[in-house]
């Protein structure tokens, strides 16, 4: 740009600051959302990894027991008769640690000697440790290692005995030394971690004779490693595998990919909020200049220069919000890593390392996305201002009048776009991604709607308004007659409320569903648990405790529940759960199923099982008779037959219900994890939840609860996971204010004389604010009015499209009242909150600078 | 059109009336001890040069403008001491504003736009609408009450303007510079439409204008000149 335009446009910037303000954080937010979930999936990543691959970083393969941990004999086999040398033995659980906060770390217990084929000398974080302590770890039980930075957050030292809490059972501990690493991503993978010797573990951990895992180090190009991994695979037994570390991660990672997925949605939509405001403001500096442009056009400035002036200006405040957003966005993502990693934890698997990663991916996507909304919304007003003639020639009623002639075009193109959006749903049956864009498609066509809607609704107000008099009547018209600026008010307000209306709506529904599915699926009155703050953990309960809880006069009956996290190479993760009776028996709604609830129970003490809807549809299993499912087990491989498919919502993925007696036969498992309580007097829940508790108390850390208990549990993990759902939409609502006041704003700047005219012919300041109240709250009433079709649209895309692809779940759709009180109220409020301050200044400027000619 | 002897009593006097604005760090003063009578009925021409202080004096009498010092009477008002809602009820009642680019409000048709000052004072619709429609009549816009502003011609503008100013029946029209912005014939016909209604209705009126053709309409003519009016 050459030095007179750079001038003009620097002055402009200085001269309308405020609004220049406004538009740097419009984009600033936008990017500070798209860099704070980006920071957040990705440090969420990041402790996955961390979390799962502690020590053995140049593994390359893994053996796991297809559920459970397996038999120590295959290791020594490996090693001795097959000669593999380059493989390390694992035992490992989640214990929790009180002087953490009963913070859930891994105890895993390695064989060193081994473990050190995967490091270099300098790298590996026993060479901080003196060979007494090691040789002290080996032969002495009960002995372990943990990270310095853990030590000191728990303020341990060396030689301090510490108590962890594992199933019932309460371990002491005692430090011996503290784990340094040169890494720094090792030092955060120790962070989550006590290393024991393998020995100590399994006795720590009941698994004297197991293993959890081997890792294995196999170079994939050495023909004699392949050889020895064809020889390993034909050894391994029925239920044990080798599996590839990376697909082993992959498989893990790909559940929690639509969750991630599901929120850079969310942060997405509110930059494409933030990019109606862009385009407002834009817009409305070019319209505020077209005197100015007139004239630089008129003694020679040519179209692309003027075009150039008005993308670079756009541009340069791009660059300023952009930058402010990616440092916002480091410091909203730290918040963002703790709620997404939370939610982790409470959905899919225990993260014990949290981990705060800020790449130099993250920071460029989100920069990258702020110019390029930037550069877009700023095309048309930069293409409209290069169109301009020379002179002065548009005028504000005349550019309306273009508007006013196009409101049929853009409402047709806006209703394309919808169509579009809609085919895109249907014609894709699975692709979340594809789904994503078809709500985006329809925000679109809705916002492209909204003007001609907006005009039409406002004839209407006019009509309706007319008696409270000359205001009434005036405003609404004001409106139509603003059209080009108004109409993007009420299309960024109603985009951002139908978002929170939807968003509250498929929230609504979820939790609705939810509650509903606990009271079928939750039938017993006691239920009797390890206390474990993780999901992952294998500690079960006791077995000689349903002896002890049925000598109870009270208790009636006890069901058990065996729930194994299943990864089997043709349907992935998933939980196996095997059930002494059907909890759920007479209330379990099915998708479908092959007889009645009562005569199912009797197939799945033969051959038949239940699947959840996620596992179907995850492994894209139709209903019908003859569905066959093939599981690995401890005998070799067997068909079960599908006899139905039930709504579940416990896990996103899936259940594989399966009768207790079936199950025990087929897996060399007697471990249970829940018991499940039918009392014979109902109305004695609590004391007999009371005198179990007293009766049991020589088991630490058994959960026992009631019914109702745990049912509110489970709602408050629920609503948990949606904290991070209720924050992004906070924050889109903030950037949809920002837009609204900087287009109130703008359209306040840009009426100023008329403002003027009409103090002087005799309008008070009173009734000009009030004739501005009643303009936003029109506004804010057209967006909170539009918002209902739209929301409820994208409400139904949420609950029955974008929901069952990310989780394979089918909602029940529940709609209430008050989402749309909510969202008419908050529309509402935001624009006459939004307008407080223009209709402050209106009253502030002299009535002779108003008039006064530009 | 002939003169007309103005009444005797004052309907606008000026006392020592002082206005400065600050330019480039120094004040310009554009009305210098000013002291003015104008009487009811009279018709006054301000003239000067561009930049003299016309429209701000006329701003000072119509109490868009405060002066810095001096007293400004309207009747017995004194208006500069008037809060700004006061002022704003003074414009509306007993001042009528003709501007040179008319002003009329865009979304507003051209009775909606007469009917303004009055429907703000809460007055009737249909009382205000008969009202205006005999004004609109009068200034030869009878047949245009549904039209907005932007498909009139300047001079239709401008009558509109002038029925605007009318319509609360005020005791003085201030014009600044009511056909400036008209061609020759169209600035005539306006100009003898003011006159014509200031006459009929008996109102004082202040014309601020370059155009040399009001020195035949208008019962005294000023010329503004630093600050100060002087008499021819």
């Amino acid at each position: 740009m050459n030095y007179p335009l750079l001038h003009l446009t620097t002055g402009y910037i200085r001269k309308h600051l405020l609004q220049n303000i406004l538009l740097i954080l419009g984009i600033a937010f936008g990017v500070a959302l798209i860099v704070s979930v980006d920071i957040a999936n990705q440090s969420a990543s990041r402790s996955f990894v961390l979390s799962k691959e502690i020590l053995s970083s140049k593994s390359t393969h893994h053996i796991l027991g297809s559920y459970s941990d397996f038999d120590e004999r295959i290791y020594q086999n490996l090693r001795l008769k097959f000669g593999v040398r380059n493989l390390v033995p694992i035992v490992e659980d989640y214990v929790n640690v009180p002087v953490l906060g009963g913070r859930t770390v891994k105890l895993l217990g390695t064989d060193f000697f081994a473990d050190l084929i995967f490091y270099d000398n300098r790298q590996s974080p026993l060479s901080s440790i003196s060979e007494h302590a090691l040789t002290e770890l080996i032969a002495m039980p009960g002995t372990a290692l943990i990270s310095a930075q853990l030590a000191q957050s728990a303020g341990i030292d060396a030689g301090d005995v510490v108590e962890v809490n594992y199933g019932s059972k309460t371990l002491n501990i005692k430090i011996i030394g503290l784990l340094n690493s040169k890494s720094d991503e090792l030092s955060k993978s120790l962070g989550g971690l006590i290393l024991t010797d393998i020995s100590t573990a399994q006795e720590l951990l009941d698994k004297v004779g197991f293993l959890s895992q081997i890792d294995l180090l196999i170079d994939g190009e050495n023909p004699q490693d392949i050889e020895k991994l064809n020889l390993i695979r034909d050894y391994l037994p029925s239920g044990v595998e080798i599996k590839e570390k990376s697909l082993l991660l992959g498989s893990a990672k790909s559940l929690t990919r639509s969750f991630e997925l599901n929120l850079l949605a969310l942060s997405l939509l509110a930059l494409f909020v933030g990019v109606f405001l862009i385009y407002n403001i834009v817009s409305f500096s070019v319209i505020q200049r077209r005197s100015i442009i007139g004239t630089l056009r008129s003694i020679g400035a040519t179209r692309k220069q003027i075009f150039k002036m008005i993308i670079s200006e756009a541009l340069a405040i791009g660059i300023v919000g952009s930058l402010i957003g990616v440092l916002g966005g480091v410091f909203l993502g730290r918040g963002l890593v703790g709620l997404v990693t939370r939610s982790i934890n409470d959905l899919y698997f225990t993260l014990t390392v949290t981990n705060f990663t800020v790449s130099p991916e993250s920071i460029i996507k989100g920069f990258l996305a702020g110019i390029f909304a930037v550069g877009i919304a700023a095309l048309v007003p930069a293409y409209e201002a290069s169109r301009f003639r020379p002179i002065n020639v548009l005028r504000r009623s005349t550019l309306e009048g273009l508007f006013a002639k196009s409101l049929k075009l853009l409402g047709f193109i806006g209703f394309l776009f919808i169509a579009l959006g809609y085919v895109l749903i249907i014609v894709s049956t699975k692709s979340l991604v594809l789904s994503l864009i078809s709500v985006f498609l329809i925000l679109l066509g809705a916002s492209l709607l909204v003007p001609i809607c907006t005009a039409l609704l406002m004839r209407l107000f006019s009509l309706v308004l007319s008696p409270l008099g000359l205001i009434g009547r005036i405003s609404p018209r004001n409106i139509i007659r603003s059209t080009s600026r108004t109409a993007v008010a009420v299309a960024s307000l109603t985009v951002a409320i139908s978002v929170i209306l939807s968003v509250s709506i498929m929230i609504g529904s979820f939790r609705s569903t939810v509650v509903n599915w606990l009271d079928s699926a939750l039938t017993a009155d006691i239920f009797i648990s390890m206390d474990s703050a993780n999901i992952s953990s294998q500690a079960g309960v006791p077995n000689e405790i349903i002896e002890q809880v049925t000598s109870y006069p009270q208790v009636e009956r006890v069901a058990t529940v065996r729930r194994i996290l299943y990864d089997s190479p043709e349907y992935g993760l998933f939980n196996l759960v095997a059930v002494t009776e059907d909890l759920a028996v007479e209330n379990r709604e099915f998708i479908w199923s092959e007889s009645q609830n009562n005569i199912i129970w009797d197939k799945m003490q033969s051959n038949s099982i239940l699947i959840s809807e996620s596992f179907a549809y995850k492994n894209a299993i139709e209903p019908g008779d003859g569905t066959v499912v093939t599981l690995q087990t401890d005998h070799g491989a067997k068909d079960f037959e599908v006899a139905g498919i039930y709504y579940d919502y416990g896990s996103q993925a899936g259940v594989l219900l399966i009768s207790d007696e079936l199950y025990r036969t087929l897996w060399d498992d007697d471990k249970i994890t829940s018991l499940g309580l039918y009392i014979s007097n109902t109305k004695n829940i609590e004391t007999t939840t009371e005198l179990l508790r007293s009766g049991l108390s020589n088991y630490s850390n058994l959960m026992i609860r009631s019914n109702d208990n745990l049912k509110r549990s489970a709602i408050k993990t629920f609503d948990r996971t949606f904290t991070v759902t209720s924050a992004l939409r906070l924050l889109i609502a903030i950037v949809a204010f920002i837009s609204v006041l900087s287009s109130l704003m703008a359209l306040q700047l840009e009426r100023e004389k008329e403002f003027g005219i009409l103090r002087a012919v005799g309008m008070t300041v009173g009734q000009l604010r009030k004739m501005l109240f009643l303009e936003n709250g029109l506004i804010g009433l057209a967006s909170g009015l539009f918002s209902i079709p739209v929301g409820l649209a994208l409400s139904f895309i949420l609950v029955y499209v974008i929901n069952l692809r990310s989780f394979g779940w089918t909602l029940n759709f529940t709609v209430e009242p008050q989402y749309f009180i909510e969202a008419v109220g908050i529309a509402l409020a935001a624009s006459i909150a939004a307008g407080l301050y223009p209709a402050y200044l209106v009253g502030k400027e002299d009535v002779g600078k108003l008039i006064r000619e530009e | 059109m002939s003169k007309q002897n103005p009444h005797n009593h004052t309907n606008i006097k000026l006392k020592s009336l002082c206005k400065h604005y600050l330019e480039a760090q120094s004040n310009v003063s554009i009305v210098n001890n000013l002291n003015a009578e104008f009487k009811q009925g009279e018709i006054v021409a301000l003239i000067g040069k561009s930049g003299s202080g016309k429209t701000t004096l006329l701003n000072l009498i119509s109490g868009i403008d405060r002066p810095d010092s001096g007293e400004v009477w309207i009747g017995e008002t004194l208006i500069n001491s008037l809060s700004e809602e006061e002022l704003t009820l003074i414009r509306r009642n007993r001042v009528g504003i003709v501007f040179q680019f008319f002003n009329l409000i865009p979304t507003l048709n051209v009775i909606e736009n007469v009917t303004l000052p009055r429907e703000l004072n809460g007055s009737n619709r249909v009382v205000a609408r008969g009202k205006a429609q005999g004004l609109l009549q009068r200034v030869g816009l009878g047949e245009r009450l549904n039209s907005y502003p932007d498909i009139l011609s300047g001079g239709e503008q401008q009558r509109v303007a002038i029925a605007r100013a009318l319509i609360n029946d005020p005791d003085v029209i201030l014009a600044d510079e009511p056909t400036g912005n008209l061609d020759d014939e169209t600035a005539n016909e306006i100009l003898e439409l003011l006159i014509a209604v200031a006459r009929e209705s008996d109102k004082t009126m202040i014309i601020a204008t370059h155009s040399s053709e009001i020195i035949n309409y208008a019962d005294k003519v000023y010329t503004i000149h630093n600050g100060n009016l002087n008499s021819g």
